[in-house]
């Protein structure tokens, strides 16, 4: 039996083709980022957050929002101006700088640590707080010295997108590496004897091994020192300038090194410098 | 704020990624492989099994079909060494994936059994065919015939749901493309080239497939 959508199966074609080429060159174009004027008018700042990465963020038991970054972002919100909302997106490592790129989030945090290579794709504010990068191991898993390292035997565990991933390819070339998408799933995997050592910042980390009943040992060598940032999508400007001139402020009040506190229990390792000139 | 494509960053990790590609292949192979034959032991056991066997074939392939692969391998992945079980990357989300592709096929060659009519069974029994070639001339020839395009498309989509298996830390076309993602940040220029990839092992796959039935059974399968 001929229908109308038989008769008509050319012209449904050529339609449907069309209508899939407007939202092609349309609907997927990535969103512009938001300059200080729109985030105001809007009274909206969006700000990506990674939740897995507690103290910095994480879900409480009553199923809320807190940390550093989320005192951070809300003080943003609160130097902002009167009825300035915070939206918090919840982010993974991987996914921090495609969000912030593409303008799904007006600023990125969760550990957005400066380097060259993320500086060509983004822009980054003047830092928030300090890190050093060390190894994290298990005790009795033959990883004593930073000799240790760069052997076939060594497995890391790796959070993709860290910054310790470089780094162990660079200095540790032989040794095996499994990449996982965020920390509580990288931190298990580690202490069920997927691997038996990472590179990151063990500091960021302690609440992820405390989670974990296993032995932790932590390197005592730093082996590089680095500054998170708040991410900026590039080229926009008037955002990251306004938000330098509030991080300026909390820095100078010493609101942020108290927030840190409040968080860490104790000061940063290095304390972060902060200067008028930026 | 526009912004500018950079494709030469992305276009030297092309080999990097095409050996993810032939690792997704490899994957959705032994997972179908595996899944074919766990499939065609509990269609048989649903077919022609004791009833307590069938109900521990429904029970399976009701678990498998009724919960997301991606719980099924975190299970096997991060839950079973709790109980001592350990498997790598690989072998959990082959395991994950062959035990999911097993439940669905055990559908689909369930119903390639139930489709043999009882009356060309009649009739090979009165022209004196013998079990053996009742099987080889009559059942699989039907079977074939039925079960190829729901075969093939099945692994078609297996083929693109490998991609799963980066959260493992498997290092598939979709787990290096994460990486390289994670190194120079062009997300549209990478994860372009990787869908290019997807799109060419789906095509070439389902062209493999069609001239496969063709000349080997003579089935002219509509896959994808």
């Amino acid at each position: 039996m001929r229908t109308w959508f038989t008769s008509n199966r050319r012209r449904l074609f050529t339609a449907t083709a069309a209508t899939a080429a407007v939202l092609a060159t349309t609907g997927s174009r990535p969103s512009s980022a938001r300059p200080i004027d729109q985030v105001v008018q809007t009274k909206r700042l969006r700000i990506g957050v990674n939740p897995t990465l507690a103290p910095l963020a994480r879900i409480n038991d009553r199923n809320q929002l807190e940390g550093f970054d989320v005192d951070i972002g809300n003080e943003l919100g609160r130097i902002l101006g009167e009825g300035a909302q915070v939206e918090f997106v919840h982010l993974g490592s991987p996914d921090r700088i495609p969000f912030v790129s593409t303008g799904r989030v007006d600023l990125v945090m969760g550990a957005m640590t400066r380097t060259p290579a993320r500086a060509l794709v983004i822009d980054y504010t003047v830092p928030i707080s300090t890190q050093a990068m060390t190894v994290i191991t298990i005790e009795g898993r033959g990883i004593n010295a930073l000799a240790d390292l760069n052997r076939p035997t060594t497995q890391f565990i790796m959070v993709r997108g860290t910054i310790g991933v470089p780094w162990i390819q660079a200095n540790a070339p032989l040794a095996r590496v499994t990449l996982l998408d965020n920390y509580p799933d990288a931190m298990r995997a580690l202490a069920q004897g997927r691997g038996n050592a990472m590179v990151d910042v063990a500091d960021g980390l302690r609440v992820q091994m405390a989670s974990q009943n296993v032995a932790w040992k932590v390197l005592p060598d730093v082996l590089a020192a680095f500054y998170p940032c708040i991410g900026v999508q590039k080229g926009n400007f008037t955002l990251r300038d306004w938000t330098n001139v509030a991080l300026f402020d909390m820095h100078a009040s010493g609101f942020i090194n108290a927030t840190w506190e409040k968080w860490y229990g104790g000061p940063m390792t290095r304390p972060v410098p902060f200067t008028p000139y930026f | 704020m526009n912004y500018t494509f950079q494709w030469g960053q992305v276009t030297g990790h092309i080999p990097y990624l095409a050996g993810g590609a032939m690792i997704a292949l490899q994957l959705a192979f032994f997972g179908f492989a595996i899944g074919m034959v766990v499939g065609a032991l509990c269609a048989a056991t649903k077919a022609y099994g004791p009833k307590a066997a069938r109900r521990l074939v429904d029970a399976y392939v009701s678990f498998f079909t009724n919960t997301p692969l991606l719980v099924q391998i975190f299970f096997l992945y991060y839950g079973l060494p709790d109980a001592g079980i350990f498997l790598d990357s690989y072998q959990a989300v082959l395991v994950g994936i062959s035990l999911n592709a097993g439940a669905y096929l055990t559908e689909i060659q369930r119903a390639g059994f139930m489709s043999v009519r009882r009356t060309e069974l009649d009739a090979a029994a009165t022209l004196g065919f013998s079990r053996l070639q009742m099987i080889r001339y009559v059942v699989v020839p039907h079977l074939l015939k039925t079960l190829y395009a729901p075969l093939a498309n099945h692994y078609i989509v297996m083929v693109l749901g490998t991609s799963i298996a980066a959260i493992f830390g498997v290092e598939e076309l979709t787990g290096r493309a994460l990486n390289v993602n994670a190194i120079n940040f062009r997300s549209f220029e990478i994860f372009s080239i990787a869908a290019g990839m997807y799109i060419t092992l789906t095509i070439a796959a389902s062209a493999s497939l069609y001239w496969f039935g063709l000349y080997a059974f003579r089935i002219k399968a509509k896959v994808f």
